[in-house]
């Protein structure tokens, strides 16, 4: 499911199947309101020959004010669909950042052409992560960021620093031909979020390139113990708050995802 | 404890090191020896063999100067062998942590690599020696090399040399698999009798860890498997570091060298350890400083110094600095940590082998015994017999008279009913008599049936438990990969850091600045000018440093200069000036690889921990399949003997 952020649309999220608590959410920045941001996430679940997987995306369309949404929604509705592609066909199949990009780049140069519009209208940056038995793939381009904790330590790391220009002296976007989209496989995750730049301020330590802990560490206790669905209320006023908005003036978006079943229980199964 | 060496007492003095088998000490009054004391007593087998060592260290002296040869028995006061003397070797440390680059620079911190290739090339000297008298070192491994801080090198465990007396061979016992030769990878290390053959491959691989860091040629492949890669011969440490940027180019060496390796490795000719000796001075008489950094040591005619090009690209030294602080970065690549883990696995059971079933020792003889009891013929019943006989004639004689009398009359009614009552009792004593025959026969039957399929039912377990085997060694194998994606990705995102790109929101104007008519900087040249053209770089949007890299003529200055020029005009055009690069933008870098390097190796040691317990259940169950299995046989055996015995009485 792909979902767009027009104020304040934050449809409850439904509860992935079994092994995985997913809570998200779009906001659009408070000078925009009331109308859309440009933001938008989507999360599905899959399941494989070697078990299940959660598939996350999450969006911030940088082209023209009126097709920047879209090209974010066609961004996380491709790379999802992709991703399901792939690793349906063969879960142990190596993903690259290379193949992701030009699917991506084809499902946006595609919607530029249907609606007669340049491809960089549509450009977004997009941040996706693929969440397996074994193995956690994450892949980006531009300035969202995800953040990852392993079954063993507590610890949220940012394995990718979000491309936000400064040294490669532009932001990157899908669309662009000439981004560079970077990846990392990681082992398996206990759980994971996905941000768009909007949150950088809140989640993220920017002098030392941490990952602030209690913004995440609160977000999974919280999704451990309670249903998606109790939480999306408090998300959702969490994103519009004004306390929020004092420290970032973009659309905001928030992927979190928790893995329910005790660890390791499906490594020897 | 009294001990003398047959000529003196001997008294033993402070413990200088300890072993799986022995203990080592210092030997008061003689400061050159050291005494090793087995923790028990060796058998007569170990004890000839000893024997024999130091007879044959009388006839060869130069086996002492090699190794910890066994110079003299020692005997407590029953006469019994109790360990030996050997020569001593001051500050020794095991090889490992010579070529394991973080031992390195604190242990032997003015070691370069010229001394990892003087050291490999007197490695090679030592198995020369050894090789010369006919002794094979047969364990090879990095423990059994130590190394002083001097340089000097000497071959230790000298009791488990494998050395021949006549036609009598004291085999070495032991191995470590990394070391094994494709030849002998899963045999029975116990009873194997080895070659100088056998040794050279052994050699060949500590001599590759020296020159390369420690790395081992052969790096397991996609399962992370080193015996299997060893016994696939896939020598892949070429492609490798091609790869992995923080690893030494095999091209470094001589093509001489590198084609030793390769007929090492996985070859049927292995280069002798002389061959190795000469080759290895020659080269390393031929190494020279590079000229930037004297710690850097190169061969002739290497244009691009791959020591330097790790150092500036990953921050990383492999060798110590000196002043000692130049490299602060807090990330190591963690090769050893993954070697550990490598080695650590090949160390865990495997679960039994599905194709090899043990039979209980009496099974053939039971079976044999209950196939003879299934033949038997089943004894008659005499008495039952004659009844229904008797029976049998009654009612010929009934019917008989039946017919005589032409009708049916009272008497022949009654004669036939009572014959036919007499064959009825009869047949029923007799099927009572025969009835626990049949059952015993129908029981034996099904003993022999569960004992000729309890072969079938272990190995239906056993390929259960290497199908989930398989699945923990490919896991294992996936997070080795894992880890070294790390390595690679913090190379890509160093490599991003400093990467200069043409800002993409000045392109535009960038292209109208042509540069056959553009004011470049004076170092570029009429001659370097019209080199771009023919390249196709006709815009100051084209100066990206990806495509300048490799043109004829460009040297980095050059580059470094038309970038800066590039740089200059954007800014001028209206673009954003370039921050700089802080150094706690690659600490956060080197902290995250540092993270997942780390979650890897845990995630790597439950992995191990799972088939340690798996194998270990697994032998567990098939033990106690096994045992039920010899259980039914003595059953059937005993079921089987009796039968036959009854039989016989009967």
């Amino acid at each position: 499911m792909v979902r767009a952020g027009s104020r304040p649309s934050l449809a409850a999220a439904t509860p992935a199947r079994d092994a995985w608590r997913v809570l998200s959410g779009v906001a659009a920045a408070p000078r925009k309101r009331p109308g859309p941001g440009d933001d938008a996430v989507g999360h599905r679940t899959l399941s494989t020959d070697t078990g299940f997987w959660l598939l996350a995306a999450c969006a911030d369309g940088a082209g023209s004010a009126a097709l920047g949404r879209c090209g974010a929604e066609v961004a996380v509705r491709q790379a999802l669909a992709w991703l399901a592609r792939r690793l349906k066909r063969n879960p142990r199949s190596q993903l690259t950042a290379a193949s992701l990009q030009h699917a991506v780049d084809r499902a946006l140069a595609a919607e530029a052409r249907r609606r007669s519009v340049d491809v960089r209208d549509l450009a977004t940056t997009l941040v996706v992560a693929a969440a397996g038995p074994e193995s956690t793939w994450l892949a980006q381009v531009g300035d969202g960021a995800a953040v990852v904790q392993h079954p063993a330590s507590p610890r949220w790391h940012l394995p990718i620093w979000p491309d936000r220009g400064e040294h490669v002296n532009e932001t990157q976007f899908a669309g662009h031909p000439r981004s560079q989209w970077r990846a990392v496989e990681l082992p398996r995750a206990q759980a994971l979020a996905l941000l768009s730049d909007g949150l950088l301020p809140v989640a993220v330590d920017l002098a030392t390139r941490q990952a602030f802990q209690p913004f995440f560490s609160g977000f999974a206790g919280e999704l451990v113990q309670r249903e998606p669905s109790e939480l999306q209320p408090a998300l959702e006023s969490f994103l519009t708050s004004p306390r929020l908005a004092e420290r970032t003036d973009d659309d905001v978006s928030l992927v979190v995802a928790v893995r329910c079943e005790p660890a390791g229980a499906d490594v020897s199964a | 404890m009294y001990l003398h060496d047959g000529r003196q007492p001997i008294q033993i003095a402070d413990e200088l090191g300890r072993g799986g088998e022995g203990v080592v000490y210092a030997v008061h009054g003689q400061p050159d020896r050291v005494a090793k004391l087995y923790n028990a007593a060796p058998d007569s087998e170990a004890s000839e063999k000893l024997s024999y060592l130091v007879a044959l260290g009388d006839q060869a002296p130069e086996l002492a100067d090699v190794s910890s040869w066994p110079l003299a028995l020692l005997r407590d006061g029953d006469g019994a062998v109790r360990g030996f003397l050997m020569q001593r070797l001051d500050g020794p440390q095991p090889l490992h942590h010579l070529y394991s680059p973080e031992q390195r620079k604190v242990l032997f911190p003015k070691a370069t690599w010229r001394t990892l290739v003087e050291v490999a090339a007197d490695c090679a000297r030592l198995f020369s020696t050894l090789h010369t008298r006919g002794v094979v070192v047969g364990d090879v491994n990095e423990r059994n090399v130590l190394v002083n801080p001097a340089g000097q090198l000497v071959l230790v465990d000298a009791d488990s040399f494998q050395v021949q007396q006549g036609e009598r061979v004291f085999v070495t016992g032991v191995g470590v698999v990394d070391y094994t030769p494709p030849e002998l990878q899963g045999t029975d290390f116990r009873t194997v009798v080895r070659t100088p053959e056998h040794d050279r491959f052994g050699l060949a691989v500590l001599l590759f860890k020296l020159l390369f860091m420690g790395r081992h040629p052969f790096s397991g492949g996609t399962d992370g498997d080193l015996a299997a890669a060893i016994a696939a011969k896939q020598y892949d440490y070429g492609e490798v570091a091609d790869r992995l940027k923080h690893l030494i180019p095999l091209t470094l060496l001589p093509k001489s060298l590198q084609d030793l390796f390769a007929a090492a490795l996985t070859g049927e000719a292995r280069p002798t350890p002389q061959q190795w000796q000469t080759q290895l001075r020659a080269f390393a008489a031929s190494l020279q400083p590079c000229p930037d950094d004297p710690l850097h040591m190169l061969p002739p005619g290497v244009a691009r110094c791959p020591w330097c090009a790790i150092e500036s690209l990953l921050h990383y030294a492999y060798f110590a600095r000196p002043d000692g602080g130049a490299y602060a970065s807090l990330w190591t690549p963690r090769e050893d940590q993954l070697q550990d883990l490598r080695l650590a696995l090949a160390e865990t059971w495997a679960p039994p082998d599905p194709t090899v079933f043990l039979v209980p020792a009496d099974q053939p003889a039971a079976v044999a015994v209950a196939r003879r009891a299934m033949l038997i013929h089943v004894p008659v019943d005499t008495r039952s017999w004659y009844l229904s006989v008797l029976g049998g004639l009654t009612v010929l004689a009934g019917v008989a008279r039946m017919a005589a009398a032409g009708a049916l009359d009272r008497v022949a009614e009654g004669t036939v009913c009572g014959g036919v009552l007499v064959w009825s009792l009869g047949r029923w004593l007799r099927w009572r008599f025969k009835q626990p025959w049949f059952r015993d026969l129908a029981t034996l039957r099904t003993l022999l049936n569960q004992v000729e399929h309890a072969g079938d039912a272990w190995r239906v377990e056993a390929y259960q438990f290497r199908s989930r085997d398989r699945q923990l060694l490919q896991r294992f194998g996936q997070l080795a990969a894992q880890h070294e994606g790390v390595v690679a990705f913090r190379t890509a995102e160093l490599e991003r850091l400093t990467l200069d790109a043409v800002d993409e929101n000045m392109r535009a104007a960038l292209e109208k600045i042509r540069i056959e008519d553009a004011e470049l900087p004076p170092m570029v040249g009429e001659a370097r000018r019209q080199a771009l053209r023919i390249r196709g770089l006709l815009t100051a949007a084209d100066v990206d440093e990806r495509q300048l890299v490799g043109l004829p003529g460009f040297t980095p200055q050059v580059i470094q200069a038309l970038i800066e020029w590039r740089q200059a005009l954007e800014v001028r055009l209206g673009g954003r000036k370039r921050p700089a690069l802080r150094p706690e933008h690659r600490a956060a870098i080197d902290n995250n690889c540092q993270i997942m390097q780390e979650e890897i190796e845990a995630q790597l040691a439950e992995v191990l921990r799972q088939r340690a317990l798996a194998s270990e259940e697994a032998r567990d169950q098939l033990e106690a399949t096994y045992r039920q299995t010899e259980h039914v046989v003595a059953v059937l055996k005993l079921h089987a003997e009796r039968l036959l015995l009854r039989l016989r009485e009967g």
